[in-house]
């Protein structure tokens, strides 16, 4: 197909940039973005203008310029994004068009840009622009721009749009792709599951909505005036690599600070109740993820909850803005904090792709995979160590159980995580490999050899390559440093790059007297090509562990014998259940007790009499 | 005519329950083995399906799936079975309640009116699309009217004009039990059935909303009870606890029908 050999080809000439790219970067002097937008309420239309101060920070001159013009990936039901996503995203389909009109691009001096610009980079698909210029930037040199522009949403899907009179505006302006040092742009076209990858720079915001509506930014509020029925506001933000806002006149408002941060919390009316989770989670994130990751940098957070007819511009991340999602209301006897994993999600995001900016499209699972955890680990600080996904009676689900069973079931996904985000065909593959796979195998290191060491390795990674582009490399290296030399090669790498797991099972287990007490003889098998070091328990006949006994070989096959004064009943591998990468945990134990299932079976006699009451007489 | 006594009412309460718990034995019996031999190896045993964290319980579930799926076509099958058998094994049972008269006779009586049962439902029917109609009136109206800016009130607003749909449906039930007692005491007609439920059915309304609640609650406090008590050894305790309430049901949904019988 060409449209997709198109995407493919530009993004392979980013495969060879990337991974040849030093991610240290400057961090001065930096490129400056002054954006206004003023949004049109009726026609759903965001007219604005970019100034636009560049500095080629390559070691190569710049011929030309490229941008991202993603909301052209709403234009029509051709587009690279249309077609790679079948119109529809997280279960929101596209239900209308939108598109950006750059209607004049020239230099400050005056010099038309325009007719030098170039769309048709990839077939049926404008979501990026070349613009060619007469004069190569220097390394080190500068180039200012303005450019005109006309966004016009579609109706909310896929992160933007408009929902009545809610705009959710993001990926609107014109925004340059990622000159990388070597000179080569890190460009794409807005592909179906990728996200996005821009440069840290300063932006100003001057944003005019009519009076009375509540507008959400990202960056700091540093002026607002009002004039013919109009408010502006201004916004400022510094060494962040977007912005989005949100616009509406029937948002509520909740502030509080957290260490110096400004948190606003923008929800719907009605979610007065709801929202304190929301607040909690943040509040406790922002201390939670700091301490792990390096403090929050930024003035200010907004963490927004759409309206439930704006669901398409839910569960995303920004630079200092986040939109999270959620009920006006909680069930009650139900606890299922998905509402506040949102928001932890999408807060650990700002770690994970806010400051730690990686390539969204080229490597998925260092930002979502990374995050995925990070925002589970949250929950689990908030709820408990194990009742921390859903809690039902006495009922307990442990998120990272229910990421191993989207990561595992009905097996490991066919697309390993460290692919580019145009590799997965399929929304489900894609949340299985990237955000559930990685977060499965970040847990299970953390099980296997101790949070503390685990924090060190991911905490490095973060604080080090904070306002970097950081490469996979970079994850491995803080992994190596922390653990030891050639610990990703064995234990992370083969997950990431081969969708690999560390399956055990015993296959026998045989105990008999043996002079004064007992020998034990225990056969045990890795089917994956992940070889964890595991604990084998030896319980006695109460069913008290009697022995505990390690097993670091990697040999698939194991035949050990144990010497023990009391009579060993049963063997288990990993009785503590560290290992998550396990696609099956119930053949990691032997037993010589037969087991009985009467607690199931008054359970099961109750549902089956309570389904049957309602039909039977 | 005189008002009937209730006979054999616990015999009956009895018999119902057993019939239920036959059915539920007919699938939970088979579905226990399967998840005992599942974690059979396990040192925990059958208890590590209640380990914190699902930690061996989504290894049940999908090494188990197929028999899941297994056993849900058999509760659909059972259940659309118990679902046709309905209108008879109720008729036998208000039959029994009306006249001291064996079992098997009251078997046999509520085969022979069991057309005239099925009438009865046909009559009652346009009650019930009525309750239907307004449901879906009262809803798209609503929806239509209220704003969605605030959604709380929205979903209150909403819920309050659902609530006379689903009452008139309620009320369908109460006098579809009704109308069948009305048989079993002896109106034979199903049209003369109907209109004497009719005409009871106001004073009965509570009484039948109470009975409904009062079988909801005890039904939920049984989940919650083998919820709670998710802990080792307590299979036997949690049986006994959840079987008299499961008896309780079936003995206040007697009550009801008894009470039916007396306004018939």
């Amino acid at each position: 197909m060409m449209w997709l050999r198109g995407a493919m080809l530009s993004s392979a000439c980013v495969v060879a940039c990337v991974a040849s790219a030093s991610p240290a970067r400057a961090d001065e002097p930096r490129t400056h973005y002054a954006l206004t937008a003023d949004l049109n309420t009726s026609t759903h239309v965001v007219h604005g203008t970019a100034r636009i101060h560049w500095v080629n920070e390559s070691r190569v001159p710049a011929s030309n310029l490229y941008f991202h013009l993603y909301l052209n990936g709403f234009r029509d039901d051709e587009t690279v994004f249309m077609r790679e996503s079948r119109g529809s995203l997280r279960e929101v389909e596209a239900s209308g068009h939108g598109h950006i009109d750059v209607t004049s691009l020239a230099t400050s001096d005056g010099t038309n840009l325009l007719s030098a610009a170039h769309t048709d980079l990839v077939s049926n698909d404008q979501s990026q622009m070349r613009v060619d210029l007469a004069t190569p930037v220097a390394p080190g040199a500068t180039i200012d721009l303005v450019i005109v522009f006309d966004s016009t949403l579609p109706p909310v899907f896929a992160r933007t749009g408009y929902a009545d009179d809610f705009h959710m505006v993001a990926q609107w302006f014109p925004k340059l792709a990622v000159r990388e040092v070597d000179g080569a742009w890190s460009t794409f076209p807005f592909h179906g599951m990728g996200e996005f990858y821009s440069d840290f720079a300063d932006y100003e915001l001057t944003l005019t909505v009519p009076d009375g509506w509540a507008v959400g930014a990202s960056g700091r509020q540093i002026s607002e005036a009002r004039a013919a029925g109009k408010t502006t506001r201004r916004f400022r933000a510094a060494r962040v690599h977007d912005v989005a806002w949100t616009a509406w006149p029937h948002f509520r408002e909740e502030r509080f600070d957290v260490d110096g941060v400004a948190v606003r919390m923008l929800f719907p009316h009605g979610y007065e109740g709801a929202i304190a989770a929301h607040s909690e989670a943040t509040r406790r994130g922002l201390r939670h993820f700091g301490r792990m990751f390096g403090a929050y940098p930024y003035e200010t957070l907004t963490v927004v909850v759409p309206p439930r007819n704006a669901l398409g511009a839910a569960g995303m991340e920004y630079p200092t803005l986040i939109v999270s999602q959620g009920m006006w209301f909680n069930m009650p006897g139900i606890h299922y904090p998905y509402p506040e994993y949102v928001t932890a999600h999408e807060l650990a995001h700002e770690w994970f792709y806010g400051l730690v900016a990686s390539n969204e499209v080229q490597w998925p699972f260092l930002d979502e995979g990374l995050t995925e955890w990070a925002g589970a680990d949250l929950i689990r600080t908030m709820y408990g160590e194990s009742a921390n996904a859903v809690t039902f009676g006495s009922t307990t689900l442990s998120i990272f159980e229910l990421s191993r069973a989207a990561a595992l079931w009905p097996h490991p996904p066919s697309v390993p995580p460290a692919r580019p985000a145009y590799a997965f065909s399929s929304s489900r593959v894609y949340g299985a490999s990237v955000y559930a796979l990685t977060a499965t195998l970040l847990e299970t290191i953390k099980r296997v050899w101790g949070r503390a060491r685990f924090e060190q390795a991911l905490g490095t990674y973060a604080r080090a390559q904070a306002f970097r582009h950081p490469a996979p490399d970079d994850l491995f290296k803080a992994f190596d440093d922390a653990y030891f030399a050639g610990f990703s090669d064995r234990y992370l790498k083969p997950t990431l790059f081969d969708s690999s797991v560390a399956s055990t099972r015993i296959t026998g287990m045989y105990c008999r007297a043996h002079g004064d007490g007992y020998r034990t003889e225990v056969e045990v098998v890795r089917d994956g090509n992940v070889a964890l070091p595991l604990w084998i328990a030896l319980y006695g006949k109460r069913g008290e562990v009697v022995a505990r006994v390690p097993w670091t070989s990697t040999e698939r096959r194991l035949r050990a014998t144990y010497e023990t004064n009391v009579e060993i009943y049963a063997a288990e591998i990993d009785p503590d259940h560290h290992n998550l990468l396990d696609e099956n945990t119930l053949d990691n134990a032997r037993s010589t007790i037969p087991e009985s299932a009467r607690p199931v079976a008054a359970r099961l006699l109750y549902l089956f009499q309570s389904m049957f009451r309602w039909v039977v007489a | 005519m005189s008002k009937p006594s209730i006979y054999n009412a616990r015999l009956l309460t009895l018999l119902v329950y057993t019939a239920q718990t036959g059915l539920a034995v007919l699938l939970a019996y088979p579905l226990t083995r399967r998840l005992a031999s599942s974690v059979g190896d396990l040192p925990q045993g059958v208890n590590a399906l209640y380990t914190p964290g699902g930690a061996h319980l989504f290894d049940v579930m999908h090494e188990n799936g197929l028999a899941f799926g297994v056993v849900s076509l058999a509760l659909a099958t059972l259940a659309g079975f118990a679902f046709v058998v309905s209108p008879l094994m109720q008729m036998a049972w208000l039959n029994a309640l009306s006249r001291k008269r064996a079992v098997a006779d009251s078997v046999a009586l509520s085969i022979r009116q069991l057309g005239a049962a099925v009438r009865v439902s046909i009559l009652l029917s346009p009650l019930l699309l009525l309750g239907v109609l307004v449901c879906s009136i009262s809803g798209v109206v609503a929806g239509k009217l209220l704003s969605s800016t605030n959604e709380r009130t929205h979903d209150i607003a909403l819920f309050c004009a659902l609530l006379p749909g689903v009452l008139l449906m309620l009320h369908w039930s109460a006098v579809h039990d009704l109308a069948r007692a009305a048989l079993a005491a002896g109106h034979t007609r199903a049209r003369q059935a109907v209109a004497r439920a009719l005409r009871r059915s106001l004073g009965a309304f509570p009484i039948y909303l109470l009975v409904l609640a009062a079988i909801l609650a005890l039904t939920y406090f049984g989940f919650l009870f083998g919820a709670r008590l998710d802990q080792p050894h307590s299979g036997l305790f949690v049986l006994i606890v959840q079987q008299l309430l499961a008896f309780l049901c079936v003995a206040t949904r007697g009550l009801w029908l008894a009470s039916a019988l007396r306004r018939a």
